[in-house]
């Protein structure tokens, strides 16, 4: 979907246009965002938005990624604005990455995707794509309850390899 | 790690997460077996889990049952952050409240944080026209909950019109309301989401006292990390768009204060008074999320007053649920309730009402007839600005006059430009700057907001630009002739018809004096003068105007032009209204042929010559030639993918009427039905043309037994006509005639001559005595007259009626003939045989057949009376006089 992702790219670009450092953003307000603008809401029923939100929570990973390298080779994330995932990761008040935090993540989440790629694909929807566990399990096609149960183990995971991986 | 080995460890970890600690070392031993490093692993990972999230949350949930002091009862709803149950205290008390409470799986200490800032704001909060905390807590399950009072009320606007309060008691309640917000805000708390639902009204002892709940995604303004985002999950709105200000739908996202619940109020107060939203919900949803955003921030919504007008017929529910009327309404918002409300609903929000006491303070000023503060401030807006303006497309007929002025006007410089081919590139681009200036000027004093305290109606919008014209264009009288006549014309379409007058008739006298008395724009003119003569009825003029643009034309044109066919179809309306059925049919005939040879046989020109001629002949009862005429028009229309939707809707309707004269009712209802849904859509469901449909409509209902279906369509073209067309238009009296043969049906005979005697007059006035539209209205006050028993009376006038009837048509139409027939019934009946033998002789002279004369119970007193033996004998064969 090029018409998708160019869209989700100028959205992200313009939310993420920062004349304001230091503000969160939220990653799913960006998809929906893209959403929104292409598709007139209120005629797509619901499974057809999730599934949208499916493939937009790839490719705005992939976009936030890009975006971080990108910023990460100019400066040391001092005008990057922090990300918020929707699902926090964390528990503390500053639920927001940075840069390098961001990077940190996609790495650990491609590492779990050689592991278990129906996990990684749990999380992606997660956090990049702000779904439930209900419409998460209706995208991949498996019940709610095999979705939290993976979902919980992943997010034990993923924390454990963030904070082991160097990240403060 | 390998895949497998993942497994394994998320297999073992899901097993013993929720378990206690002696039991989860128990569980580790067993399906680790020994493989201590494996075990390592899960304890490692299980340091890393959290409470439980997204897991079987609706259990939890109904194990709930008290919370602190108060014992569940039921859900009332789920909001962002957190549910809202129903609690009843246990105790004496016996009191019941609103329980709020985090949302299962939300327990990250940022929402809990929040939560609690919500919560002690709340506490702090202690006004009556708030919501009040009565106890804040933590649940066994650590959950932080808050407990608030229950309001039993309904939202606002719905207590105000089951009340029908007036204006001025809805007003005290928005004071009320006004007073409740500020309290909140020297708490330093912003509502976010004021709009009715969370306005409820309760009464206590009798008197109503309005209750402001939910502040659940309430701010306290210190808090650091404010969402610049208002978007939750999957498009979900913090905020409802239709009460969303201007700064949260823009997502560049400047911080929200006390102001943006100014905004919210003044919806709030818009709706209270007006009973319709400022934007409409369906027009603002269906736009699209970044069109709907963009309206909030950049379209003004039409006044108070002016939105009670374009309300059309809904307009009489609201004035009612106000007890007042329509035009009462409008009187008492305009002025000082539309700048207050307007002042309120300022885009920019430095213009808005600081704080909601000022509000409320302008509220009470008006109350207590003392000045208002929001005087109506200076403005000057920019052209770009506007011009921006008009590419949202929200309906307003401001800007639909703008458009069409603009699109028009410069096309006319440019025609303007090619005729005047001998001028001088520096004089044409003089005439094009000097018209543009003046089109940039009007544009650039307009404000459909209402600022400057001019309303931004079209009528304002044709007046300024009239004045501009005359002042600033003098030294280009043909300039100011063509946007003149463009404006006429705009204004006429408008149903602005006093205007269109002076502008039309403004112009010709510049194009006669400019350009003669043979001059191609002079003959454009004249049509469009025509035009608004035969809207207003006044057919004669519309004749003469017509016949004069007609004789420029031929001068200049040739007789053989097909531009010509539009103006003698034109003409041959203007004759076939004033009953003038021969000019008609001459003028139609030579239209046609001109269409034949331009457009050819199936060309649009000649669908146009057929609906005149079809219709003249519904006029005089031919059905069945009209119908011809109209099937083959709609082919034509439907085959040439015909763009003037009203056009076919009129086909459309016509031939409805001619399936219902010949009794074909279900095809008349289907082309019915399908002529007003085309009118209503190409013009909108408060046009006054589309009452003619609606009435065709109904007296197919009527001719099908459907009586309630037929008075709800009878009723609709009414008002319509009533809001749209001047008093005495004479359309209205077609509506009034079928109306009233309802009633007749119905039995409700004082109400149906009520509107046949209303229908009498408006054509009499209209046409003069001897017109079928007069015949047509004393011929059904007759039949009335006739069925309440008022023997006399029905005999007058059908006496009358025979009378018109011969005069127009003649002593020999078919339709002479019924109108004796039914004279004679009467006489028959009060018996005055003698008489009515002589008026049948002459229905049969006339050309009536009717087989059923010997039956007819109204002639029993004539029966065996030999003359009316042998007339009965006669009517079985047609006469040989009939034509």
């Amino acid at each position: 979907m090029p018409l998708v992702y160019d869209e989700l790219r100028r959205v992200a670009g313009y939310l993420m246009g920062g004349e304001r450092p230091g503000h969160t953003l939220q990653a799913t307000a960006l998809v929906n965002e893209a959403y929104l603008r292409l598709v007139d809401a209120s005629k797509v029923n619901w499974k057809g938005r999730t599934h949208f939100f499916a493939v937009g929570a790839n490719m705005m990973r992939r976009l936030l990624v890009d975006h971080a390298r990108a910023k990460g080779r100019e400066k040391r994330g001092g005008d990057w604005q922090k990300v918020t995932l929707s699902a926090g990761l964390r528990d503390s008040e500053d639920a927001a990455l940075d840069v390098e935090q961001l990077l940190s993540l996609d790495t650990a989440l491609t590492r779990l995707a050689d592991l278990d790629p129906r996990q990684a694909r749990i999380v992606t929807l997660r956090f990049f794509g702000g779904l439930t566990v209900d419409e998460v399990a209706d995208v991949i096609g498996l019940s709610a309850r095999t979705v939290a149960v993976d979902w919980r183990h992943a997010r034990a995971w993923l924390r454990r390899e963030l904070e082991s991986g160097g990240l403060s | 790690m390998n895949s497998n080995r993942h497994q394994r460890v998320k297999e073992i970890f899901n097993t013993v997460c929720d378990l206690g600690p002696e039991d989860r070392d128990q569980a580790l031993d067993k399906a680790c077996a020994g493989e201590s490093a494996l075990r390592a692993e899960v304890v490692d990972l299980l340091n890393f889990d959290d409470d439980p999230t997204g897991v079987a949350p609706n259990d939890r949930d109904e194990a709930l049952t008290t919370v602190g002091s108060f014992r569940i009862l039921q859900r009332i709803g789920s909001g962002g952050m957190g549910e809202v149950w129903e609690a009843e205290q246990r105790g004496s008390l016996e009191r019941r409240v609103a329980i709020k409470l985090i949302k299962l799986g939300m327990d990250s200490r940022e929402v809990v944080a929040r939560f609690a800032v919500e919560q002690q704001s709340l506490a702090m909060m202690n006004h009556p026209n708030i919501a009040r905390v009565l106890e804040a807590g933590v649940t066994e399950d650590g959950r932080p909950f808050f407990a608030m009072e229950l309001v039993k009320g309904v939202p606002i606007t719905d207590y105000c019109d089951q009340r029908r309060l007036t204006a001025r008691e809805r007003l005290e309640l928005l004071v009320q309301v006004c007073e409740g917000v500020q309290h909140a805000h020297q708490r330093g708390i912003i509502h976010r989401d004021l709009k009715p639902s969370n306005v409820l009204v309760e009464e206590q002892s009798g008197k109503p006292l309005p209750k402001i709940i939910d502040f659940g995604i309430a701010k306290a303004t210190d808090h650091r990390s404010a969402e610049q985002s208002v978007f939750t999950q999957l498009g979900q709105w913090i905020g409802t768009p239709e009460y969303m200000s201007p700064e949260q739908a823009d997502p560049t996202g400047l911080d929200i204060d006390t102001r943006t619940d100014v905004y919210s109020l003044g919806v709030l107060l818009y709706e209270v008074l007006v009973g319709a939203q400022p934007f409409d919900p369906e027009e603002l949803r269906a736009a699209g999320f970044d069109m709907m955003r963009k309206v909030i921030r950049e379209v003004e919504p039409p006044r108070p007053s002016t939105r009670v007008s374009s309300l059309g017929g809904a307009s009489v529910e609201a004035a009612d649920r106000r007890r007042t009327d329509p035009d009462g309404l409008v009187r008492q918002l305009r002025g000082d309730l539309d700048w207050i409300v307007m002042k309120a609903m300022e885009k920019d929000r430095n213009r808005r009402y600081g704080s909601a006491a000022d509000l409320a303070d302008d509220i009470n000023r008006h109350l207590n007839d003392q000045a208002v503060e929001a005087r109506p401030p200076t403005v000057s807006y920019q052209f770009s600005k506007l011009v921006r303006r008009h590419r949202v497309a929200v309906a307003s007929s401001a800007i639909v006059v703008i458009a069409i002025l603009a699109s028009l006007a410069f096309a006319t410089v440019g025609l303007i430009r090619a005729r005047r081919a001998e001028h001088t590139a520096q004089a044409e681009a003089d005439a094009a700057r000097a018209a543009t200036s003046v089109l940039v000027d009007v544009f650039a004093g307009l404000d459909p907001g209402g600022q400057t305290g001019q309303s931004a109606s079209a009528e304002s919008i044709l007046d300024r630009a009239a004045h501009r014209v005359g002042s600033e264009l003098e030294d280009q009288p043909l300039i100011q002739a063509q946007l003149l006549d463009t404006m006429g014309s705009t204004a006429t379409g408008l149903g602005l018809y006093d205007r269109a007058r002076v502008f039309l008739d403004e112009a010709l006298r510049l194009n006669r004096l400019h350009l003669g008395h043979s001059h191609p724009v002079l003959a454009q003119t004249l049509s469009k003068s025509s035009r608004l003569a035969y809207q207003t009825g006044d057919f004669r003029r519309a004749q003469l105007r017509e016949e004069e643009a007609l004789e420029i034309l031929e001068a200049t044109l040739g007789e053989g032009d097909s531009s010509l066919v539009q103006p003698l179809v034109n003409l041959a309306w203007a004759l076939g209204r004033q009953a003038d059925f021969v000019g008609a049919e001459r003028t139609l005939a030579r239209a046609g042929e001109l269409a034949n040879s331009g457009d050819g046989p199936d060309g649009l020109a000649m669908a146009d010559v057929l609906f005149v001629r079809a219709t003249m002949a519904l006029w005089r009862g031919e059905w069945t030639d009209a119908r011809i005429d109209l099937e083959h028009a709609l082919g034509i229309r439907e085959s040439n993918e015909e763009n003037d939707t009203v056009a076919m809707a009129w086909s459309l309707h016509h031939l409805g009427w001619s399936e219902r004269e010949t009794d074909a009712l279900d095809i008349a209802k289907m082309h019915d039905e399908r002529a007003v849904s085309i009118m209503k859509e190409a013009l909108g469901p408060s046009h006054p043309t589309l009452a003619a449909p609606l009435a065709g409509l109904g007296s197919t209902y009527v001719r099908l037994g459907d009586y309630e279906p037929a008075r709800e369509s009878f009723e609709t073209a009414l008002k319509l006509q009533e809001f749209g067309l001047r008093p005495n238009h004479p359309d209205v009296a077609h509506t009034l005639r079928s109306y009233a043969l309802l009633l007749r049906r119905t039995g409700e005979l004082d109400a149906s001559r009520q509107l046949l005697e209303r229908a009498i007059v408006i054509t009499e006035a209209a046409f003069g005595d001897d017109h079928m539209e007069v015949w047509a209205s004393v011929e059904g006050l007759a039949r009335l007259e006739h069925d309440a028993g008022n023997l006399d009376r029905s005999r007058d006038l059908w006496t009358r009626a025979v009378d018109i009837s011969t005069r127009v048509l003649g002593p020999n139409h078919r339709m002479v003939g019924s109108t004796h027939y039914n004279l004679a019934c009467v006489l028959a009946l009060s018996g005055a045989s003698d008489r009515a033998i002589e008026h049948l002789r002459m229905a049969v002279a006339a050309g009536l057949v009717y087989p059923g004369m010997g039956k007819d119970p109204d002639l029993r007193t004539l029966r065996g009376n030999p003359e009316f033996d042998e007339i009965a004998k006669e009517m079985l064969e047609p006469h040989p006089a009939v034509q």
